[in-house]
């Protein structure tokens, strides 16, 4: 059987600020019958301490909720500190956007980000990845 | 594109170029800093493998970026972001930027005109040291 051998060359990146919980939709409509293949990611808290949620749309869905995604990797990142996410282990896991099956044209990824306080939070990412 | 080394032999690596740093009169940051990395030779892009940043004294955000095609100067909107990574005061980070081969964070093909850069920045208003080793090579 075929291997796949991926190379996550695309880059997501950008940043915000965060009170209590934010949602940010990260690619787009991922365009129909694709997915998007995630390599592996960095978070960035600058103020506080913030999680990260990476969270694709279930097929058919398109909104940025809960019931609408699929949670795919989490990392809890403290006040002025990063983290390296792997998202891919060798190959021996795929976090697929959406994680099931192609794009049917109103899928996106989601990235949220939640805080415990109401203190203003600024935060960066940078998701590297490729489509496939 | 540079072929992969054999691994553990010195001169068999991949990434045999670094750039190390702070440099000459440049060695704190109060709020933001660039240092520029260098010119990248026409016709060659850096493909970078690691970095190691250390903060002693205060949280510092590193941020290594590559002109845009045809830019050369050291600001956001003459730059994008290869990969970032935030030190807390008396900590120490090293980040994997090749991933045995599933990652190719490379700078622009330059045209003669275009630096790879490294932004720093912190908050408060005093002055803290820095270290970074970056890893590269010339493909």
């Amino acid at each position: 059987m075929a291997v796949i051998i991926p190379l996550f060359e695309q880059i997501l990146e950008g940043s915000g600020t965060v009170q209590t919980e934010t949602w940010i939709n990260l690619s787009g409509i991922i365009p129909a019958n694709q997915q998007l293949w995630l390599g592996y990611a960095t978070f960035i808290s600058s103020d506080k301490t913030l999680t990260f949620e990476l969270r694709p749309n279930t097929v058919g869905q398109s909104t940025g909720t809960i019931s609408t995604t699929q949670l795919r990797s989490f990392a809890a990142v403290p006040s002025g500190d990063s983290k390296d996410v792997d998202l891919f282990f060798y190959g021996n896991i795929s976090t697929l956007a959406p994680q099931t099956g192609p794009s049917t044209g109103v899928e996106s990824l989601w990235l949220r980000v939640k805080s415990n306080t109401a203190v203003v939070g600024a935060f960066d990412y940078i998701v590297y990845y490729t489509v496939y | 594109m540079a072929k992969g080394g054999s691994g553990g032999a010195p001169g068999s690596n991949i990434f045999n170029e670094t750039f190390t740093g702070p440099p000459p009169g440049n060695s704190t940051v109060t709020t933001e800093l660039w240092i520029d990395l260098g010119l990248i030779p026409s016709g060659y892009s850096w493909w970078f493998g690691m970095s190691h940043f250390v903060a002693p004294d205060k949280t510092i955000k590193f941020e290594l970026r590559t002109n845009t095609a045809g830019q050369s100067a050291g600001t956001d909107a003459k730059t994008t972001i290869l990969a970032a990574t935030s030190c807390r005061a008396g900590t120490d980070k090293t980040s994997d930027l090749y991933r045995n081969g599933r990652l190719h964070i490379t700078t622009v093909v330059s045209t003669g005109t275009e630096h790879a850069w490294l932004k720093l920045i912190a908050k408060g208003n005093t002055a803290g040291s820095y270290l970074y080793t970056l890893t590269y090579v010339v493909e």
